[in-house]
C-alpha cells in the first residue's frame, strides 16, 4: 500500500535518564546502556527510577518565576532545536506556529515541596505561585517565552497518553489549516505522588521494569522531556497517522481483549495509508505490568493477523522507565532515531520473554532496513493513541 | 478556524444547576451536588466533584442537541484538574508511611472526567483533555473545532474547574463551575456559529464575574451568554486587564430567530 504524504518532522530533541543531549540519549539507546537511579530521598520503599541528572541547568534569570525541574527539562530540550524553531518562525510567522505539549503531572514536585513547607511552617514558600511553578500554565508560558511562538498553545493531559495525543492534535491543526507548524512534545518530572500512587495500585516494580519479560513485576518511573517540530513542508522523517480511542472499560485496568488498543492501531494505519505488513518496527507501550503487556501483545497480534511479515516489537521503557505524560514524545524521538539510523533498540529486560505472549519480542538491538514504524501509548481512563512514522524520503 | 455550529449548551455551579437557573437568576439551594445521571453504581459512588459536574454539563449539552453520549467524541478543559483529590493525596502523603488510596490516585488525573464518561456511556471515540492557564478556553475551542473538522461530526466540549484549595487558594476562585458546548459541522437546529478564533488587540476587557470569580474556565461565560441572548459579536475568551494587550477571541454569529 502507498503511504499518504504526512507532515515532516524537521527537528527533535529529548532529555531523559539516558542523557541531557539527544546524541547522548540515542548513543546510549544504540549501545544498550540503560540508566537507573535510586528513588528520591524520603521515598521509603524499594524501587528504581529513571531520573535526569540533577545538574540540569536552571531557566534564565528573566524566567525565574517559572523555574522548575520540569521546565528545566523543557528548556534543555528546546535549546537544541533553537535554529530550526527560529527558522520556522521566520518562514511561517510566529502567529502561525503552535505549541501542543503533553504532560500528566507537570511540576507536581514543586507543589509537593510547597505543601510540605506549609505543613511544617504554616505558610507557603515566599512568593510561591502555584500556577507559575506547579501547573500547566507555567509550562506553556515557559515554552512561549523560550521560543517566541505566538500561535495557539495547548497542554494535553490524558495521563500516560498525553504527549502521544499531542501528535494527533498537531496533525489535526495542520490539516485544518489553523497553523503551518507545531512544536509538539511532552514533559513530566518525577514526584512522590506518582511513585506512591503506582505503588498503591500494585504496579510499581522493586527494580528495573522488564517489559514483556516472563519475570516482569511492574513499572519503574522515569522523567524527561522531548519535542519535535512538525511542519507543513520540510525535510525529515514523516508523521503519517494517528489513531485515538477509548477502552470504555476501567480507569486503570486495560480491556484484556485490547479492543481499544487494536482500534487505535488500525486507525493510525488507515490514516497513514498503510497495511499492517508495511510496519517494520513497533515501539510498544510495553510498561512491564502483567496486564498491559498481555493486552498489548494480544492487540498487536490482532492487528497483524496472519500477515506473512511481522514487525520487530520492542519497548524502550526498560531504558528510561515509564516517563508518564512525556512517554509518547520521548518514544517518538526514539522512533525517529531508529528510522534515521536504521536500527531498532532492544526490549531491555524482556529476556526471558514471556512465552505466553502471542508475538515475538526483540531482546537485542537490530541493525535493519526500516521504512515505517508505529508507536503506542495507553493510559489511565482507557485512553489509547497509536502513531505512525515514516523514514525520511 | 472553519465555521463551527453550536447545537447544545450546559451549565452547572453550586446553587445554579442549569443554564436556565443561571441566566434567570433562580438559585436552587438544594443544588449542591450535580445529578450526572449517566454515572451509575460504582462510577457514581467514586466520582469526584469535578467529574460529576463535568459529566452533568456534558449530558445537558448532548440532550439539547439530541446527541448520543456513546457516539460523540469529546474535548475536556480544566486548568486545575482534579485539584481537591490531589490535595487530599498530598495530605495522605504526610501521614504515617505516606500510603495513598489507589482509587483517589486514579481519580487524580486530569482525564478522570473523560474516563468516567467514556466508561459510563461505553464511548470508544477520541477524547482529549486540555489543561493550561489564561489561554485554556481558546485552546480548547481550537482543539474541539479541529476535531469537528477532521472527524466531520459533533464534538462535545466540557470546561470545568474547582476553586483552588488551601493552602493554594486565592480569593479570585470563588466556586466550582462547569460549562459545555456541543459543537457541530451541521447548521441544522444550531443556536449559532463560531469562527475566526484568533488573537486580537484592543478587545474589550473580560470582566470578572462577581459570583464566579475568575477561574480560567469562566472566561467561557461570555460566549455562553452570547449564545443564550442570541448576541452576534466578537467574544473575548480570556481575562484581560487592559485594552492594549492581545488576547484570544472568537466571532459568534447568532442564528436568526
Amino acid at each position: 500500500m502507498t503511504a499518504h504524504n504526512g507532515f515532516p518532522l524537521t527537528a527533535w530533541a529529548t532529555v531523559n535518564a539516558l542523557g541531557q543531549s539527544t546524541s547522548d540519549v540515542i548513543d546510549a539507546l544504540r549501545k544498550t546502556q540503560p540508566a537507573f537511579s535510586e528513588p528520591p530521598r524520603g521515598t521509603g520503599f524499594q524501587t528504581v527510577c529513571g531520573m535526569v541528572d540533577a545538574n540540569v541547568a536552571p531557566l534564565p534569570a528573566s524566567l525565574a518565576d517559572l523555574d522548575s525541574r520540569n521546565n528545566r527539562f523543557i528548556a534543555q530540550s528546546l535549546s537544541e532545536m533553537k535554529p530550526e524553531i527560529d527558522a520556522a518562525l521566520e518562514r511561517w510567522s510566529a502567529a502561525r506556529v503552535g505549541i501542543c505539549v503533553g504532560s500528566s503531572t507537570a511540576a507536581m514536585d514543586e507543589i509537593e515541596s510547597a505543601f510540605r513547607t506549609n505543613a511544617s511552617t504554616g505558610k507557603l514558600p515566599d512568593g510561591f505561585d502555584v500556577l507559575a511553578k506547579g501547573s500547566a500554565d507555567g509550562l506553556v508560558r515557559a515554552v512561549q517565552s523560550l521560543t517566541g511562538i505566538q500561535g495557539p498553545s495547548a497542554v494535553l493531559s490524558n495521563a500516560c497518553a498525553s504527549s502521544g495525543k499531542a501528535f494527533a492534535s498537531a496533525k489535526r491543526w495542520l490539516e485544518a489549516d489553523l497553523v503551518d507548524a507545531v512544536l509538539v512534545g511532552g514533559a513530566d518530572s518525577l514526584c512522590q505522588l506518582t511513585l506512591r500512587g503506582f505503588r498503591a495500585l500494585g504496579l510499581l516494580a522493586p527494580g528495573p521494569s522488564r517489559p514483556f519479560g516472563l519475570n516482569r513485576e511492574g513499572i519503574h518511573i522515569g522523567e524527561g522531556a522531548a519535542f519535535c517540530l512538525m511542519e507543513r513542508e520540510g525535510e525529515g522523517p514523516l508523521f503519517l497517522g494517528a489513531g485515538e480511542t477509548a477502552d470504555a472499560h476501567h480507569m486503570t485496568t486495560p480491556d484484556p481483549e485490547g479492543k481499544g488498543a487494536r482500534a487505535a492501531m488500525h486507525q493510525a494505519l488507515e490514516q497513514a495509508g498503510l497495511a499492517p505488513e508495511d510496519i517494520d518496527y513497533i515501539n510498544a507501550h510495553g510498561t512491564g505490568t502483567r496486564f498491559n503487556d498481555e493486552m498489548e501483545a494480544t492487540a498487536i497480534r490482532g492487528v497483524l493477523g496472519d500477515a506473512q511479515k511481522n514487525p520487530i516489537v520492542a519497548s524502550t521503557k526498560g531504558f528510561v522507565g515509564h516517563t508518564l505524560g512525556a512517554a509518547g514524545a520521548i518514544e517518538a524521538v526514539f522512533v525517529l532515531a531508529s528510522l534515521v539510523h536504521q536500527f531498532t533498540p532492544a526490549s531491555l529486560g524482556a529476556h526471558p520473554v514471556d512465552p505466553g505472549l502471542p508475538i515475538q519480542i526483540a531482546t537485542e538491538t537490530t541493525q535493519t532496513s526500516l521504512n515505517f514504524a508505529l508507536s503506542n501509548s495507553f493510559a489511565f481512563g482507557g485512553s489509547n493513541v497509536s502513531l505512525v512514522f515514516g523514514a525520511p524520503q | 478556524m472553519k465555521r463551527v455550529y453550536i447545537r447544545g449548551i450546559g451549565f452547572w455551579t453550586t446553587g445554579y444547576p442549569s443554564v436556565t437557573a443561571w441566566t434567570e437568576n433562580l438559585p436552587e439551594s438544594e443544588a449542591k451536588k450535580p445529578e450526572a445521571s449517566l454515572l451509575q453504581g460504582p462510577l457514581s459512588r467514586r466520582a469526584t466533584p469535578l467529574t460529576r459536574m463535568s459529566v452533568e454539563v456534558m449530558q445537558q449539552a448532548l440532550k439539547m442537541g439530541k446527541a448520543d453520549a456513546a457516539q460523540t467524541p469529546s474535548v475536556w478543559a480544566t486548568a486545575h484538574g482534579e485539584h481537591s483529590t490531589a490535595i487530599g493525596l498530598l495530605g495522605m502523603m504526610l501521614k504515617g508511611e505516606g500510603k495513598l488510596s489507589p482509587t483517589k490516585f486514579h481519580n487524580s488525573v486530569h482525564n478522570t472526567p473523560s474516563g468516567y464518561a467514556s466508561i459510563a456511556a461505553k464511548n470508544r471515540l477520541p477524547s482529549t483533555t486540555l489543561t493550561g492557564g489564561a489561554e485554556l478556553v481558546a485552546s480548547s475551542l481550537f482543539e474541539a473545532g479541529a476535531m469537528v473538522s477532521s472527524l466531520n461530526r459533533d464534538v462535545v466540549l466540557v470546561l470545568a474547574d474547582e476553586p483552588l484549595m488551601s493552602p493554594f487558594d486565592s480569593p479570585d476562585s470563588a466556586r466550582p463551575l462547569a460549562i459545555s458546548f456541543l459543537l457541530s459541522p451541521n447548521p441544522q437546529q444550531a443556536l449559532g456559529a463560531i469562527s475566526h478564533l484568533q488573537k486580537r488587540a484592543g478587545q474589550t476587557p473580560h470582566p470578572q464575574n462577581e459570583t464566579l470569580g475568575r477561574l480560567h474556565v469562566s472566561a467561557a461565560l461570555l460566549l455562553l451568554e452570547a449564545i443564550i441572548h442570541s448576541q452576534t459579536g466578537i467574544i473575548p475568551l480570556q481575562w484581560q486587564e487592559t485594552l492594549d494587550l492581545e488576547g484570544w477571541s472568537v466571532e459568534f454569529e447568532a442564528t436568526p430567530a
